[in-house]
Order: structure tokens, then C-alpha cells, then sequence
């Protein structure tokens, strides 16, 4: 009777009026779709790089004869190409180009090391990368046999007076090396090469984990289907202005602002590193209306000087996605500007974004309602049935935006999918509750769990117990192995530099026995200097677990 | 240069006016000063209220170069008229015997003072504290020496007169002094607050300790004391072609006396601490003309009772009333705020937790 109340979803009617419950799947591929909205957008602006104006006329045109160019380099339809390339408008005119010409994306994070590179540039089989001239180098020492490399310098991208300024880099010489611009003087690929909804149009990597990260198929269908989905909640039109300092690497970048922007019309401030100074300063000059933001750069707005000069309660959307918000961050930030989040879930595996808070109807604390044509569903992560609405169990989903499978990975693609009534679904890995009006609640990666004599015991609300407390910095909280208990809670803290030597591990155990149920209490507390983080910022905990591992090994 | 530069928009600038200069009274007062400064002139031309401006202005900036040479980097130097007078001397004699222009011997003039003042730096290396100090002194002595022992060349007694005149009219002459006192003082006070004016601070707290971290101190000292003999002979230049006269009387003791006195009483280490001081207390003096026989009387009196009440002076006595620091992020916000301005967080307690 319960699971019953999922498959009705019961969060279709927080949809703001006109939105339709179900989405169909995307027909067509993106090129199409981008040489129609292009042509009708022609005279407008596309993107603003730093006082630079893109016209949507200019970047077609550039975009075609960067296919135009890559097909003279041999490029086939369905050859995969690396990006290896911060936020600038090349990224956008050579992501469109490769759709432009079939090809399939690869995007690769600016930040990763030649190492984490060979990875996926193998694991794909790339035989083509786009990288900037200051990655060259270490695109270089991966060794990997590639066919051409087009060498961008984000330079040439800059307005005429700041490249008088700027110092650029050299420009590579070798062979199978072409400057970006050498690409751009290519013949133009006027029409899009076909491609069907079911062909590949990105392989974006994922899950770095367990093991190494794996390929996520997203075809052009899903990258469709999502914008459609996406669009319908929170509509972009031609006065929208958008701040993109999110890494356009990243699905939630690549999806929700560059191709969400762009097939609406909407012009895109494009930021190669994400300075709050800069960023507030374009919200205030460009009259931005969409702030898409994450977390960690909430956390640095909330405390952030000059925050509170922007009027936050003029935007038409400010959202957090990509990773937790906590609880204390966004009423502080509500507090200062007067705006409330609303907070987003969402992963590669999902093509962006699949719950959202609607506008109207924020719930502090939840990150929302599914879109419309996602069927999700809350199950037991060991017999995959669903749970009671209200209890905690792993998200499981469904819908035009879902990925089909990882690439060559079948032992994950049966991990990953079950049947469920004739459905395919897909499981998030992640704990969360959904409440009688259907906003679901996160809980923790399902990894992350403990299992305390049989209960579950959730580390993040550990550490939100813990970081309540005003002396402490950052908390880490993984589960240690012990045979007669299953595994107990070990909690890694770092003090403000001002508590170190005073504030005890007893005082925190009276603090949290205050706010915690007795069996959650962390057993042991070690006071560190740091802690590991992931690349975003995260505390790693996947670090501080093999560390107890070895310690108990 | 390798990433793109940031240019500020004109909301940006409204808004950080807004927000960071007239939410705290300090910055207000110096923005209303500015503007006082550059507007005056449409409201008043009197020829006695310019004039005394002008002469503000001048010393204003003597005054700071003063403090960045003695309050920031601890060289208390009692010779400092020696750098501004040794300006104007050079000024007038390359403007007598060459006949340059005043914009250029000005200039030329403070550029031989900067090498004037690394010379008398290099004892500093050996020599600290009231030794040099004394060493300092002995400059303007001889320099008046040498002036008695070449008439011919420096007037002698009588000095230099009929020099160029700054500018065409009153009001010109008023506007050439004050630009260059303002962005003199605006350079000053930025390499104060910067990495170099950080050292400065670190070598009046304590010079061993910081050469013990790997600074050269030898290389910021001399720097002090060009860079602050540079601004000293650029209001002496001013000074002289203003008057159109330079005598003996600018090498005086009394002339070294008179940045200090400014300096002190504005509040030592801050730039605008000295400005204020002068802009108060010379003007001040002005005014007590009005009861000449008791003048310096009133004047020794005030700084006497000033003294005694602010005694970090007076910009820093009546700030700390004014406005306060947050707590939590080090940000300044006025005395009526009760919430800071950039963090939110309560800047006082409530009444009964303090007790408690």
C-alpha cells in the first residue's frame, strides 16, 4: 500500500500550474535541436567572457567549423573527444562542435592530473583531445597515443584590450598538435551529421570512490529529455541572464547552464575560475537573474563581505546542487541576503539534476521534488523493496533522463539497475526519506552507513551534531569494524585554532549526548589538525576509512 | 599579468560607496574632507582662506612623510626640515641659474632629497634610537652652514626671492597643491597598508625579529627613508615656489619641530593621523590670531589637554569612539550598529549575560 503512494507521486502537485507531469523522451539529436534555436537567436547574445560579447550567429558558425575542422582531422561519427579545458567559450564552441559533427564528449576536469587523464583518455578510447595551453603539458606526460590535439589559449577568448595585458602562454608545436584557431579557419560542416536519440553524445566520468571512475553513457536523448525536464520547472527565456563559474566539465555545469542557456536563448556570463568577488561584481553589472551555485560556495558567500551589496531577492532562481547543503549554512545565508536556497539533487548518472525545490515552496533541509517524468522510489538496499513512505532506505530511479549503463562495465550495470513492476530502475546509492508530501530528505551515501548492533546510524548527522558546536571547524565521522557490535562510529575533529588543548573529547560527548540518541554516540573522538578532502572540497571520508582499515589491519 | 583583469562597473562603485565608505563615519569625514578640498573653491575664492589651504595642504604632506619615515618604521628623525628645505634650495637655484620650470625642478628637487635621505639612512645601520636621531639633526646644521658659506649661490642670510610662481592664479596654484597633496598622500597611505608598509611596522616593533625571519632590513629602512625624503622635498619645492621666497628659516629647527608636533597629535603610524593633525592645528593657529598675546599660550595649552585625553591621538581617540572592530570577522562597523555589517553576528552582549 505504501509503495503504492510513490508510483502515484504525490509531489505532482507542488508543479507550478502548466507544468506537464510527464516528459517524453527527447527525438532528434542536440545538434539539430542547437542549429534550430541558434538560427532563431542569431543577433543576441550568447556569452559575455570577461566584458566580451559571443553572439549566438558567431558561436554557430564557429561551432561548425570546428566540426568542419575535426572531420578534416579524421574524426568519424561516434569517435569520442577528450575536453580537458576550464570554462571559456571555446569549451562551449568545441562541445557543440563535436555534437556538430557526431562525435562524443568526453569531459575531463581541468584540475586532474595526467595520471586520472590516461585514465579515462584510455578507458574511452579517445583517439581526439581539446585541451587549454597551460594542460598541455600534462595532457602530454600521459603517453597516450592520441591522432590530434587542439591546443586552445583562453587568451584569444579575452577582449582586444586585455590581451595587450595579459601575458600568454607558448603555443605547442609537434606533430598532431593544431591550434584552436587553426580549427576555427577550417571549412564549415553546415548541417548537423544525424545522429538518433539513442546515440551517445557524452561520456562524463564518475564515482572516483571505489576504484577507479567509470564512464556514464548519456545519450543524446537523456541530454534532451533533462533540458526539457529542467526548462519546465525553471524556464530560461531570452532575458535570462545566467552566471556560469560552475566547471562546464561537470554534468551539472554542462547540462543545466551551458546547453540550458544556450537552447533558450539566454546569455551566459562565463567565468574561467570562480572568484566571489567577480562573481558578485557581474551579478551586480550584467543584472544577472539565475544563480546556480553549490555548497562550498554558498558556505564562502555566507561569510563573504561584499554579499550582502547584491539584492539576492531580485533573482529569479538561486540554487544549490551537487553536494549537501547544510542546514546552518542556508539559514544564515537567508538570514543575510533575505533568499532562500532552493536546494537540488542530482548526478551524472541522471544527466544534472532529478529533484529539485520548486520555487514557491522551499523546504529548508530537502532537496526537493522529482521533475516531471522521473519516477523515483525508496527501497531497502538489500531486498530492493520499497520502504514505508517516512523511513530511510536507498533511491532508487526512473525517467527519460537516466543514463542505460556505464561504459563496458557490465559487472556495474548489474549492480546498479533492477526491475521493479516491469521498470528499470536505477539505484542513486544514496539514503534519503520521502515525506507524505513527497519532498525527499538525504541521508548519507548508502556506503557511508554504520551498522550499530543492527541500527543504522548515519555519519553526516554526526557531524552536523558535531560542526553545531561553535568550536568546532570540521568533522569526520566513518565506521570502525568490531565483530560484537558490527561496526561503531569514529568521529576525526578539527577544533577553531583558538579551542585546540582545551576543548576535550569529553566535553564534545556531553555536548552531542544532548542531541543524539545514546547507540549514535561516536565511541572514540581523535582530534586532528586536518582532514583529508575530496577535489570539491568534501571531507573524505573514504580516506579516513582506509586509514582505520590499515590502523586495524 | 595572466589572468583577465578585473575593471570595476559604475553600480559596483555606488554600491562599494554605499557599503564601505559611508557606513563608517571615519570614511565618510575623509570623503566629505576630499570633497570640501576639491569643491571649495566654487563657494569661496578669498584670497586669505586659499592661501591657507595651499599652505595646509603643504605641510599636511610634509607631515605624513614625516610619519612614514618615524611613526611607521621607528627612524625618528628631528632633521626632517633638512630634506625640505634641501628641496627648495635645489628648486630655486636650478630655476634661477637654468631657467627650468617650477613642474620640473620641483620634481628634480624632491629626487635629489630621496638621495639625500638615503645618505643620511646609512648611519641608521649602525646608529639607532636618540643616537640617531642626533644624527639626524646634525644634517639641517650643516646644511645651514654651507648656506652662510656660499652667498653668492643661496642668498645667504636673505635667501632665495622672486621665484616662479606655481601656477598662473591663485586658484590654479590652489588646485596643483592639493592634487599632488592628495595623491601624494593617497600613495603614502596605500604603501602603508601594503606588504612594504607591513615590514615598515615590523621594523619599529622590533628590527632583530624580523631580520631574524629573512627580511632585509637594510633595503626597507633606506626605502623609508628615500621614499619619505622624496615626499618632505616635494612640499618643500611647493612650499618655496608658493611663498616665491626660500630662506635659512626653512633648515630651522622649529621647521623639524613641526611634523612632529602634527604627527603626535594626529596619531603617529596612520598617514591620516598627520593629516588631520595639520589641517587642524595649523588652521587653528590661524585663528588665534585673534587674541595675539596669548596665542601660543592657547596653542601649547590645547595639545597639552589633547594629549592628555587621546593620547594615541586625535584620529585614532575619537575612531575607536566612533566605530568598533567585529569580533568575528575583523570588520569595522559604526558605534550604532548592533549587528555588524558584513558577518551579521551581534556586536554586544545583552545586558544580564554580561553579569551573569
Amino acid at each position: 500500500m505504501t509503495e503504492a503512494l510513490y508510483l502515484e507521486r504525490p509531489w505532482t502537485r507542488f508543479y507550478p500550474p502548466g507544468t506537464p507531469s510527464q516528459v517524453e523522451p527527447g527525438q532528434g539529436s542536440v545538434g539539430e535541436w542547437v542549429a534550430e534555436a541558434f538560427r532563431s537567436w542569431e543577433r543576441s547574445v550568447a556569452i559575455l567572457y570577461y566584458g566580451r560579447a559571443y553572439r549566438y550567429g558567431e558561436l554557430l558558425e564557429a561551432a561548425q567549423r570546428f566540426a568542419g575542422g575535426l572531420q578534416a582531422l579524421g574524426l568519424r561519427p561516434g569517435d569520442r573527444v577528450g575536453l580537458y579545458l576550464a570554462n571559456s567559450p571555446q569549451f562551449a564552441i568545441a562541445y557543440l562542435g563535436i555534437l556538430w559533427a557526431g562525435g562524443v564528449v568526453v569531459p575531463v576536469s581541468p584540475l586532474y592530473t595526467s595520471h586520472e587523464l590516461a585514465h579515462q583518455l584510455r578507458d574511452s578510447g579517445a583517439r581526439f583531445l581539446v585541451v587549454q595551453d597551460a594542460l598541455f603539458e600534462t595532457a602530454r606526460r600521459t603517453g597516450v597515443e592520441l591522432e590530434a590535439t587542439v591546443v586552445v589559449s583562453l587568451k584569444e577568448a579575452l577582449p582586444v584590450w586585455q590581451q595587450l595585458l595579459v601575458r600568454g602562454l607558448p603555443v605547442p608545436q609537434g606533430a598532431g598538435t593544431y591550434p584552436f584557431a587553426h580549427l576555427l579557419r577550417s571549412e564549415p560542416l553546415r548541417a548537423p551529421v544525424s545522429r538518433s536519440a539513442e546515440d551517445l553524445a557524452a561520456l562524463p566520468y564518475t564515482g572516483g570512490t571505489t576504484g577507479l571512475p567509470k564512464g556514464v553513457e548519456i545519450t543524446h536523448g537523456n541530454i534532451l529529455a533533462a533540458h526539457r525536464m529542467i526548462q519546465s520547472l525553471n524556464p530560461f527565456g531570452s532575458q535570462s541572464v545566467i552566471l556560469a563559474f560552475l566547471p562546464f566539465y561537470h554534468i551539472y555545469g554542462q547540462v543545466v547552464l551551458l546547453l540550458g542557456g544556450l537552447l533558450s536563448g539566454a546569455r551566459l556570463i562565463v567565468f574561467s575560475t570562480p572568484d566571489p568577488d567577480w562573481i558578485l561584481e557581474a551579478m551586480v553589472r550584467y543584472r544577472a537573474t539565475h544563480f546556480f551555485g553549490v555548497p562550498s560556495l554558498y558556505e564562502v558567500l555566507r561569510d563573504h563581505p561584499k554579499a550582502h551589496w547584491v539584492d539576492w531577492r531580485r533573482l529569479a532562481v538561486v540554487v544549490s546542487g551537487a553536494d549537501t547543503l547544510h542546514e546552518a549554512t542556508a539559514e544564515t545565508f537567508a538570514r543575510r541576503t533575505g533568499r532562500e536556497i532552493a536546494e537540488g539533487y542530482g548526478m551524472t548518472e541522471t544527466t544534472s539534476v532529478s529533484h529539485i525545490n520548486p520555487r514557491e515552496r522551499v523546504k529548508r533541509g530537502s532537496f526537493g521534488i522529482p521533475l516531471p517524468g522521473i519516477q523515483a522510489l525508496v527501497v531497502d538496499p538489500d531486498t530492493l523493496e520499497p520502504v514505508p513512505v517516512g523511513e530511510v532506505g536507498e533511491l532508487a530511479l526512473f525517467g527519460p533522463n537516466v543514463t542505460r549503463g556505464y561504459w563496458c562495465r557490465e559487472d556495474e550495470n548489474a549492480r546498479s539497475f533492477f526491475l521493479h513492476q516491469g521498470i528499470r530502475f536505477f539505484r542513486a546509492g544514496d539514503l534519503v526519506r520521502m515525506d507524505e508530501e513527497g519532498y525527499f530528505y538525504f541521508y548519507d551515501r548508502a556506503k557511508d552507513m554504520i551498522k550499530y548492533k543492527g541500527r543504522p546510524v548515519f555519519p553526516r548527522e554526526i557531524e552536523e551534531a558535531l560542526r553545531a558546536h561553535p568550536l568546532v571547524k570540521a568533522a569526520g565521522v566513518v565506521g570502525v569494524p568490531d565483530p560484537r557490535v558490527g561496526a561503531y562510529p569514529k568521529a576525526y575533529v578539527v577544533l577553531e585554532p583558538e579551542a585546540r588543548g582545551k576543548v576535550t573529547e569529553e566535553d564534545l560527548l556531553a555536548f552531542l549526548s544532548e542531541r543524539l540518541a545514546p547507540y549514535k554516540l561516536p565511541r572514540e573522538i581523535e582530534f586532528r589538525g586536518e582532514l583529508p578532502k575530496t577535489d570539491v572540497g568534501k571531507v573524505s571520508r573514504r580516506e579516513l576509512r582506509e586509514e582505520v582499515q590499515d590502523g586495524s589491519a | 599579468m595572466t589572468g583577465p583583469l578585473r575593471v570595476w562597473s559604475l553600480p559596483w562603485i555606488f554600491l562599494y560607496l554605499r557599503h564601505e565608505v559611508l557606513a563608517l563615519p571615519g570614511r565618510s569625514v575623509a570623503l566629505l574632507f576630499v570633497l570640501f578640498l576639491l569643491v571649495l573653491p566654487l563657494f569661496t575664492q578669498d584670497p586669505y582662506w586659499l592661501r591657507v589651504l595651499t599652505l595646509t595642504a603643504i605641510f599636511a604632506l610634509y607631515a605624513a612623510s614625516w610619519d612614514l619615515l618615524s611613526g611607521y618604521t621607528g627612524q625618528v628623525s628631528l632633521g626632517h626640515a633638512f630634506f625640505f628645505g634641501l628641496s627648495g634650495y635645489v628648486s630655486a637655484i636650478l630655476g634661477r641659474e637654468l631657467g627650468l620650470p617650477p613642474w620640473l625642478t620641483v620634481p628634480l628637487g624632491a629626487s635629489l632629497a630621496a638621495l639625500a635621505g638615503v645618505f643620511v639612512g646609512l648611519p641608521s645601520l649602525r646608529v639607532r634610537g636618540p643616537y640617531l636621531s642626533l644624527v639626524t639633526l646634525a644634517f639641517p646644521i650643516i646644511a645651514l652652514g654651507l648656506i652662510f658659506v656660499f652667498p653668492k649661490i643661496t642668498g645667504g642670510e636673505l635667501g632665495l626671492s622672486g621665484l616662479p610662481r606655481l601656477g598662473q592664479s591663485r586658484l590654479q596654484e590652489y588646485y596643483i597643491v592639493v592634487f599632488t597633496f592628495l595623491l601624494s598622500t593617497l600613495f603614502l597611505w596605500k604603501l602603508g597598508g601594503s606588504r612594504i608598509g607591513l615590514f615598515l611596522h615590523a621594523i619599529r616593533e622590533g628590527e632583530v625579529a624580523v631580520r631574524m625571519v629573512g627580511v632585509n632590513t637594510v633595503r626597507y629602512k633606506l626605502l623609508a627613508f628615500g621614499a619619505s625624503a622624496f615626499f618632505a622635498g616635494l612640499a618643500g619645492g611647493l612650499h618655496a615656489h608658493f611663498l616665491r621666497v626660500v630662506g635659512p628659516d626653512s633648515l630651522s629647527v622649529f621647521n623639524s619641530i613641526q611634523p612632529i608636533v602634527w604627527s603626535v597629535f594626529g596619531g603617529l603610524a596612520t598617514i591620516y593621523g598627520p593629516v588631520a593633525g595639520t589641517f587642524l592645528l595649523f588652521p587653528l593657529l590661524e585663528f588665534l590670531r585673534v587674541v595675539e598675546e596669548v596665542r601660543m599660550v592657547a596653542f601649547a595649552f590645547l595639545i597639552l589637554l589633547v594629549m592628555r585625553f587621546l593620547p594615541q591621538g586625535v584620529v585614532r581617540g575619537v575612531l575607536d569612539r566612533l566605530e568598533e572592530t567585529c569580533p568575528r570577522c575583523k570588520v569595522r562597523n559604526a558605534f550604532t550598529r548592533r549587528r555588524c555589517r558584513a558577518c551579521g553576528v551581534e556586536l554586544r552582549l545583552p545586558e544580564k549575560e554580561v553579569v551573569a
